[in-house]
């Protein structure tokens, strides 16, 4: 997991940045914390999550948080494109405990679906505004449900067509890679041994 | 001096042997038994060569009777990582697609500890063409401490022979942490020297620009010894000279889970206590290094593997594989090259890092071995600090932390082509902070 940093204040908007979004919104969630939200959902913010068919807005989603969740997401994969003040996410993340059982079973489909290895989708867009970055659009869909599901992430790839998902890999490793390198070029390090 | 104490190293085997206490053919036997009484917990090996090491070891003892001169592991059982050729036996990577790929002749490793008296006892599983967790092929290899857990990868059998004393040592390949990684699970020595001073002709697959022949002991000085009779360096070994100064990555505790927090915190207080000087280092990027790592390795994997999963029906390769082989087609020679190019960029600061202190020093893993149903089972996390130094081609060892708890390990990394002076130092370490 990502070491916690603001994401807020960088006119960038990295991989790194959106998921370390992802773990202070899965925090605030599980605490409860409705403050968190208030401060990094931008006034237009509306939600849409496939599996509950909900769609909702800021106000709507705020009521939603009514004090701690025993829930436990973590991202498994993130991509980023950014358009100047706009940068959108698409997050892969994975439910780390099995609701099914739990105090919330049932409370929702939605929760009534989140058996541990679970996967989830996030769709975001972020808007950079006063220095930071803020939500301001988000749709939530599930992916399979682990109990019918494999266990691994491997076989998970393999259903969701290879090819497509190693595409996508590549082109974050080629990111990756191509901004260290302009990195190194602009730090003037490009000392090179044989 | 126990079967098991008597198994535990190079010198208790030889010196046994050559003092006539016990025979090279009654230390094959006991290595035999061993293997075959942890086979049912921790499944270590994938071919048992008892015929052919009882017929070795009883060459040992005529040699010995005869009066020649052994060889320096004459009658050391060595146990063989199942990605290593040896004559005569089948070579599978780990793969039933290979059960009838019988080598020709044994791999420049095997054949050179061989010539000074090895023992070949058998051939040790791992991961599916050592890319992991898959062992579905040969069963999964357990860890010794609590076999409801993974022994780490891919040379899991190695290790694993070496933690329960099957055998002094074992041989290995790191491409990517394959030897450390295990190694620091089962909490024995695994050392990776650097890239291409130790020779790999024979071992199938190998990854070109990255994999690196590793060797496994219960202690750094069996490590030298086996590389002294792969590598002769002339001279003698370095010694290591006050105080040592070692660069640890900042924010290393940010990145591991508490009881290799613990451990590693331990290690530093130990080491400082023997007058170690720790300077902070600043490593490169770590979504970065795997970028790279994965960006090469995959190719190399296209290209290594092309022929075995060119005959192969999907379904008899596991998901790990075929997602690297399928990331292999997408790279292109572009991202080949700028990974090369970082790859370059990185070796000369790592270079750079090392002229200020004698071996940059961190945790092996970031966290104790993991169960085989944890969800991070597949997150690279766990070995977030070794790739850098195949991409590097650094030489590198873990060496155990200890711990009242599940094995951690502490790796050293030296110098390029002074792998005795980082093996000088890895042993300073060892004895001190015991």
């Amino acid at each position: 997991m990502a070491e916690e940093r603001p994401v807020s204040g960088s006119p960038s908007f990295t991989e790194s940045d959106a998921e370390d979004f992802f773990v202070s919104w899965a925090a605030a969630a599980r605490a409860g914390d409705r403050a968190w939200f208030e401060e990094n959902l931008s006034e237009k913010f509306h939600t849409s999550i496939v599996p509950i068919g909900a769609a909702l807005g800021r106000a709507e989603f705020l009521d939603l948080i009514d004090g701690p969740a025993d829930i436990d997401f973590v991202a498994t994969q993130v991509w980023v494109r950014r358009f100047g003040r706009v940068a959108t996410a698409t997050i892969v993340a994975e439910v780390r405990e099995d609701l099914t059982d739990g105090p919330l079973a049932g409370s929702t489909p939605f929760v009534a679906a989140l058996a541990r290895g679970a996967s989830l989708v996030y769709q975001a867009a972020f808007e950079h505004g006063a220095g930071r970055w803020r939500c301001t659009q988000q749709t939530i869909a599930g992916l399979q449900n682990a109990r019918q599901g494999p266990e691994i992430p491997g076989a998970w790839l393999e259903e969701q067509g290879r090819g497509r998902i190693s595409q996508a890999l590549v082109a974050q490793w080629r990111a990756t890679i191509a901004a260290l390198l302009e990195r190194q070029a602009l730090a003037g390090d490009g000392g090179e041994s044989a | 001096m126990s079967d098991t104490d008597l198994l535990a190293s190079v010198d208790a085997v030889t010196s046994a042997i050559r003092s006539g206490r016990t025979s090279a053919l009654e230390i094959v036997e006991l290595a035999l038994a061993r293997i075959e009484a942890r086979r049912p917990v921790t499944n270590a090996f994938i071919t048992v060569t008892a015929d052919s090491a009882r017929h070795d070891a009883a060459r040992v003892d005529a040699a010995l009777r005869r009066g020649e001169t052994l060889g320096r592991l004459a009658g050391v059982p060595l146990a063989v990582k199942d990605v290593l050729d040896v004559k005569g036996r089948p070579t599978t990577s780990g793969s039933l697609l290979l059960r009838d790929s019988v080598a020709r002749r044994d791999s420049a490793a095997v054949s050179a500890l061989r010539d000074a008296g090895a023992v070949v006892v058998g051939k040790t599983n791992m991961d599916e063409f050592a890319f992991g967790p898959s062992q579905r092929s040969f069963g999964r290899t357990n860890l010794p401490q609590d076999p409801a857990r993974y022994s780490g990868g891919s040379s899991a059998g190695s290790a694993v022979a070496v933690a329960e004393r099957c055998t002094p040592v074992a041989i290995g390949t790191d491409a990517g942490g394959s030897v450390r990684y295990p190694a620091a699970c089962c909490g024995v020595v695994g050392f990776k020297p650097t890239f291409g001073r130790l020779d790999l002709t024979g071992a199938s697959p190998s990854f070109a620009t990255l994999d690196h022949l590793g060797l496994m002991a219960g202690k750094v000085h069996d490590v030298m010894v086996v590389r002294e009779v792969l590598d002769p360096m002339p001279g003698r070994r370095p010694p290591v000279r006050p105080p040592v100064r070692l660069g640890v990555p900042r924010g290393w505790q940010h990145r591991c889970e508490q009881p290799v927090v613990d451990a590693f915190s331990h290690v530093l207080k130990s080491l400082r206590a023997h007058g170690a000087e720790m300077e902070p280092v600043e490593l490169p990027d770590e979504d970065g290094t795997f970028a790279a790592l994965l960006s090469t390795v995959s190719v190399e994997a296209a290209e290594a593997l092309a022929e075995v999963i060119g005959l192969s029906r999907r379904a008899d390769i596991s998901d790990s594989v075929r997602m690297i082989l399928a990331a292999g087609r997408a790279v292109t020679g572009t991202d080949y090259a700028a990974a090369q190019r970082l790859r370059r960029v990185w070796r000369s600061r790592v270079d750079r890092l090392l002229d200020g202190v004698d071996a940059i020093m961190t945790p092996t893993i970031s966290r104790p071995a993991l169960a085989w149903d944890d969800p991070d089972l597949h997150d690279w996390k766990i070995a977030r600090f070794l790739p850098l130094f195949n991409l590097t081609g650094h030489p590198a060892i873990s060496i155990p932390a200890p711990t009242s708890g599940l094995p951690a390990g502490v790796q050293l990394v030296g110098r390029r082509d002074e792998d005795t002076d980082l093996l000088a130092t890895a042993a300073w370490a060892e004895e001190r902070m015991a």
